[in-house]
C-alpha cells in the first residue's frame, strides 16, 4: 500500500515538473554547451563574402591557438557553424548567432554577419567580430565586467582596444564550460 | 485503508491533469529564443542624443504584427506604435511608428529576441533616440517608421524613478540623470 503511494506521489512529482520542462528549454545560448567540444565546424554558405571568409578562418585560428578542450575546424560543406551575411543599414548589429540547441546540447549555429557594418572594418576588426560571434557558438555570453576581451557586446571597443583575439577572459569562460 | 488509496490516486489524478494542462499550455506558446549578439558600439547617452533625429519619451500604444527577414537578418522585426508624451529634440508630434528587432516568427511559433530583448510593452514609457528608417533596395517595409540609433542598446525603460536600459544593466541611470545629459547636450549643440 505505502509501495503505491509512494508510486502516486512520484507520478504527480514528475508529471508537475513537465510543465515547467518547455520554460527549462526557452532560453538557449547561455550556459549551453557543446557535448562533443570537437564537433564545431564552420561552413561558408553560398554568397558569404571572402573578406569574412578569411575572417573567420583566422578567428577559428585564434580560438584554436590556446590549449582549450574545445575547437572549431575549419570550413567544410558538413559544417555545423553556418556563416552567412545580410546587409541591412537600419539595423545597428553587426553580427548575431542563432544557436541550435538540442536536448540540452549545443548542435550548430547560424552566424550571420551584418556587412552594412563589417564592410567598414579593418582584416582585424573583421576577425574580431567574426571570433566574438564564434564564442557565442562555443557557449559563451557578453562579459560586462572585462572591456578587454573578445567577448564584450561592442565592436568599437575591441576594435580600440585592438582586442582581435580571444583574451584571458575569453579562455577562463571557454575553460570554466569545457574542464 | 482502501479508501485513502482511492483518494490519493483521485488527488493524482486531477493533479496530473493540471500538470498537463499546464505541459499543454507551454507547448502552445511560442518557443522563445534568444539570439546574441555584437553591436557596432555602445552609445553614451550623448552619443545617442548627438546621433539620432528625434530624442523623446514615448508611451507604448500597442505591438503590430511581426514581419520576417526582411533582409536575410536572423530576426523578425516587430513595429510598436508610440506615442509622443515628451520631445527634447525635434518636432514630432502624435503617434509613430518605431520599427525594433526582434518578435514572433509565426512560421516557426518561435519568439526570437535579441540578447534577452523583449519587444516593447504597451503602456509603458521609454526613452527613445530614434531616426527615420532609411529605404533601400526597393524594399518599403521600413517606409516612414522610426529606428533606434544604437538598437536595442540606446533605449530606455522609464520606471518610477530610474530609467532602465532594455538590454544592459550597467547603463542603468536614474531617469533625473538622463533628462539632465540630454538638455545638456541639445543646448550645448
Amino acid at each position: 500500500m505505502i509501495k503505491k503511494r509512494k508510486i502516486a506521489l512520484l507520478l504527480i512529482v514528475v508529471l508537475f515538473s513537465l510543465m515547467f520542462v518547455q520554460s527549462a528549454f526557452a532560453w538557449p545560448g547561455i550556459g549551453y554547451v557543446w557535448q562533443n567540444p570537437g564537433a564545431p565546424q564552420l561552413r561558408f554558405v553560398s554568397g558569404f563574402p571572402s573578406d569574412l571568409q578569411t575572417a573567420a578562418s583566422n578567428a577559428a585560428y585564434s580560438w584554436g591557438a590556446y590549449p582549450l578542450h574545445t575547437y572549431i575546424w575549419g570550413n567544410n560543406s558538413s559544417g555545423n557553424l553556418n556563416c552567412t551575411s545580410y546587409y541591412n543599414s537600419n539595423s545597428y548589429t553587426s553580427g548575431t548567432t542563432y544557436p541550435a540547441i538540442t536536448l540540452g546540447y549545443i548542435t550548430g549555429a547560424n552566424i550571420e554577419i551584418n556587412t552594412y557594418w563589417s564592410n567598414s572594418y579593418s582584416t582585424l576588426g573583421k576577425q574580431s567580430l567574426v571570433g566574438h560571434e564564434f564564442g557565442h557558438a562555443l557557449g559563451l555570453s557578453e562579459y560586462y565586467a572585462d572591456n578587454w576581451g573578445l567577448m564584450v557586446h561592442s565592436d568599437a571597443t575591441r576594435n580600440a582596444n585592438e582586442t582581435f583575439q580571444p583574451r584571458t577572459s575569453d579562455i577562463n569562460g571557454i575553460n570554466s564550460l569545457y574542464p | 485503508m482502501k479508501k485513502s488509496l482511492k483518494y490519493t490516486i483521485i488527488g493524482a489524478a486531477i493533479l496530473s491533469l493540471i500538470g498537463l494542462g499546464g505541459f499543454g499550455l507551454n507547448l502552445s506558446k511560442p518557443k522563445a529564443v534568444n539570439v546574441q549578439a555584437s553591436f557596432d558600439k555602445i552609445r553614451t547617452i550623448e552619443e545617442a542624443t548627438n546621433e539620432a533625429e528625434n530624442v523623446i519619451i514615448g508611451k507604448v500604444i500597442k505591438n503590430e504584427v511581426a514581419y520576417n527577414y526582411v533582409y536575410g537578418e536572423p530576426y523578425p522585426w516587430t513595429d510598436s506604435i508610440v506615442h509622443i508624451e515628451k520631445s527634447f529634440k525635434g518636432n514630432l508630434k502624435g503617434n509613430i511608428v518605431f520599427a525594433q528587432e526582434g518578435g514572433l516568427d509565426k512560421e516557426t511559433n518561435t519568439m526570437i529576441l535579441l540578447e534577452n530583448y523583449n519587444v516593447l510593452t504597451p503602456e509603458q514609457q521609454y526613452v527613445f533616440f530614434i531616426r527615420k528608417a532609411y529605404i533601400f533596395d526597393g524594399h518599403t517595409e521600413m517606409e516612414n517608421k522610426y529606428v533606434s540609433v544604437g538598437g536595442p542598446t540606446t533605449v530606455y525603460r522609464i520606471e518610477g524613478a530610474k530609467a532602465k536600459n532594455v538590454i544592459m544593466p550597467e547603463l542603468n541611470k536614474d531617469f533625473s540623470e538622463i533628462e539632465q545629459i540630454i538638455t545638456k547636450k541639445i543646448k550645448n549643440k
